[in-house]
């Protein structure tokens, strides 16, 4: 009788929080269908996690410690940085640069759009965490999830959890968070700007298979310390592209994201324990993550009507704020938002360049981060 | 106040903030530059006469 009752015994009332933190996102995935393949499973692995005795982590045996499987999980695929790496290979051999390629002058909202990295890593350092701290709370407005869980597992392991779920969280918040920032930023007559949709210039197979080659060289030779985002990054879309190894870019998108996304997500849950969670800082953070999205779509917008001021055909400042690397849900929103002011306008393609630029400039970001941050 | 350690960590973000927003714009314009360069040099094959 005492064993059957040793669990509900130790129940904390950290436990009951944390089952209805783990409700919500599994509510938010299922009712919202936010970000539902990454919360579903976030959720149910803070479940696992936060019932007492769980043998579904580290518990304790006869006096002894035994490794469960979700902690083994937790060392073999997030400590070393796997998950998210293998992540990076199945989302290059989904994204199709072509609208990028067509328009290269789209990168720069790529860049533009990660200020909110910077701006919330200065918000964090005067909130008194450390520099490493700071860094991977700032990485929550690179909009990416894996690239979070990256920086976070080097610099700060034990905020990884409130950091991952703020990234994914605000990544499927995305239709609710950019709009306002837009509308305060532009005028109706700006956001009703058209964008030329026959500018395509055509882009070659040879281009689009040493673009994948090239960038990694580059990008791998200045900073050494972004060749595994970029490269595994870089390494699907050339599966994508070579046209050739078509089962491999399927097996990529298809099996390999499948798989791992589960892996991954209910390994990130299985860290949201109370003790590790129910911390002042995980509000704190939950807040930050919030301004970087705000401050990215800000610098998109703001870097938008910056460059109108030089150009002879205006760009729809909105398409700034696509920079951000919440693909494709961003670039949604601004077409979305672009019909509204005229329902005429087609943004899609620019807004889809932009996008798949800040999914670049996010990896980017992060080997910086990675690169500055000592 | 801040405490010279948080004042410390704040002057090294900012540091980090302007190179960091450098950096990018510098790849992003490296990238731009690579791209029109391929596209120059590995223009598409006209498309084939049908009969």
């Amino acid at each position: 009788m005492q064993e059957l009752l040793a669990g509900p015994l130790s129940l904390t009332p950290g436990h009951a929080v944390m089952f209805i933190v783990a409700g919500l996102l599994i509510w938010l995935a299922i009712a919202k269908e936010y970000e539902p393949t990454l919360l579903l499973p976030i959720g149910f692995g803070a479940i696992l996690a936060n019932i007492p005795l769980s043998a579904a982590i580290d518990h304790v045996v006869g006096g002894q410690t035994v490794e469960g499987p979700l902690s083994l999980l937790v060392d073999m695929g997030i400590e070393t940085e796997l998950f998210p790496l293998l992540i990076f290979i199945a989302v290059g051999a989904m994204i199709d640069f072509t609208p990028l390629l067509q328009r290269p002058v789209l990168l720069l909202f790529g860049a533009a759009a990660q200020f909110g990295i910077f701006v919330t890593l200065c918000i964090a350092a005067l909130a008194g965490f450390s520099l490493k701290e700071s860094a991977s709370i700032g990485i929550i407005g690179a909009a990416d999830g894996p690239t979070s869980i990256y920086v976070a597992t080097k610099f700060a392991p034990h905020l990884r959890a409130p950091i991952s779920v703020a990234a994914y969280s605000y990544m499927a918040l995305v239709p609710i968070i950019q709009p306002p920032v837009i509308r305060l930023l532009t005028s109706r007559r700006e956001r009703a700007i058209r964008m030329d949709v026959h500018d395509q210039r055509p882009v070659s197979r040879a281009t689009k298979i040493l673009f994948p080659i090239l960038l990694t060289l580059l990008a791998s030779l200045l900073v050494p310390s972004a060749t595994a985002l970029i490269g595994f990054l870089m390494f699907g879309n050339l599966l994508r592209e070579a046209g050739v190894v078509d089962r491999l870019a399927k097996g990529a998108q298809n099996e390999l994201a499948n798989l791992v996304t589960i892996l991954l997500g209910i390994t990130i849950g299985s860290t949201m324990t109370a003790e590790a969670f129910l911390r002042p800082s995980t509000l704190l953070i939950l807040g930050m993550g919030l301004v970087a999205f705000v401050f990215d779509t800000a610098g998109g917008v703001l870097f938008a009507k910056l460059l109108n001021l030089g150009l002879r055909h205006k760009v729809n400042p909105m398409i700034g704020a696509c920079g951000i690397s919440a693909f494709p849900m961003s670039a949604r929103v601004i077409h979305k938002l672009g019909q509204e002011a005229d329902p005429q306008s087609i943004l899609l393609m620019h807004a889809v360049g932009a996008n798949v630029g800040g999914q670049i400039g996010s990896v980017i970001a992060g080997g910086l981060i990675l690169a500055l941050v000592r | 106040m801040l405490s010279p350690d948080a004042l410390d960590t704040f002057q090294q973000a900012l540091r980090i903030t302007g190179l960091g927003m450098l950096g990018i714009f510098v790849f992003m314009a490296l990238f731009y530059g690579l791209i029109e360069l391929l596209s120059r040099v590995l223009k598409p094959s006209p498309p084939t006469p049908h009969s």
